[in-house]
């Protein structure tokens, strides 16, 4: 569903609306990736992407969303609400910080939830 | 937003003070527009405060989108209401909400639905749009500046 690597980019965000604060850039400067595919029959509409933005708020790392031509910040529901992601929308997931091994495997989970049902264990 | 939000149903003084009685006038206003047959009113109430027991949707700066999928519809329909006063609304802010976009989707039609949420945290974005339309004073004014503003998603 998802796969991992590495890469040695670091894409600023250009996410619009509110600022949130995102995680401290990271300290290698290497940011974890996945490629997500959006499952939720109803795609990634505003409860599933609130609560895919408070499980990212959790973690010290930045986490950037990006879709075809934009990238947003993970950590803002605003944010991620405009990219109006419907089922079947390839997103990629790009976590950078200390925790971003730990934090990338969750919020992938979360990302391809088909349901915001699904995300609320994640959350516990 | 003029392709979903209901001319007939903008409401430019809500008379509610509660989450509950705006929603309630909301769907109302749809309902005399044409919408919902009266006795579907209720249960369209019901299903939005369900929705709204599952997290807020306010999203701050005295926004908010209370929304429901319902069968039957021939479109995503939606409408909006100013509150002078301010409504409590549990927003993710605290702050109290004075515009509320409440839209109600086709189940089977999520790409609209996911459209008009991307529209209005777009146009939330702007002080200017925000603060021209808490200055309308009748459903006129309101229709006028919403026919004047391009979905921002649609330029790009």
């Amino acid at each position: 569903m998802f796969g991992i690597e590495r890469t040695a980019t670091n894409t600023p965000d250009e996410g619009t609306g509110t600022p949130v604060e995102n995680g401290p850039p990271p300290a290698d400067n290497t940011p974890l990736r996945a490629t997500v595919v959006i499952r939720n029959p109803q795609g990634l509409h505003m409860r599933p992407a609130m609560m895919f933005a408070r499980i990212a708020t959790r973690y010290r790392s930045s986490v950037t969303v990006r879709a075809k031509d934009r990238a947003v910040n993970g950590k803002s529901l605003l944010n991620l609400m405009t990219l109006a992601a419907l089922p079947g929308t390839e997103l990629e997931l790009e976590v950078s910080g200390e925790d971003a091994a730990t934090a990338l495997p969750v919020l992938s989970k979360a990302l391809a939830a088909p349901s915001a049902d699904d995300i609320g264990p994640l959350l516990n | 937003m003029k392709n979903f939000l209901v001319r007939d149903a903008l409401v430019p003084s809500l008379a509610a003070t509660t989450k509950e009685g705006a929603i309630r006038e909301l769907v109302t206003a749809l309902q005399r527009a044409g919408y919902f047959k009266p006795h579907e009113v209720d249960p369209v109430v019901s299903e939005i405060l369900r929705r709204e027991g599952l997290g807020s949707t306010g999203i701050g700066r005295g926004v908010a989108i209370p929304h429901s999928r319902h069968e039957g519809l021939p479109r995503l329909i939606g409408t909006l209401g100013l509150s002078k006063a301010g409504i409590p609304f549990d927003s993710i802010d605290g702050q109290d909400v004075r515009l509320v976009f409440l839209l109600v989707s086709r189940p089977d039609q999520p790409g609209p639905h996911l459209h008009a949420l991307e529209t209005i945290v777009r146009v939330s974005e702007s002080d200017e749009f925000l603060n021209r339309l808490m200055a309308a004073g009748s459903r006129d004014e309101m229709w006028e500046l919403i026919q004047n503003t391009p979905d921002p998603w649609a330029r790009e």
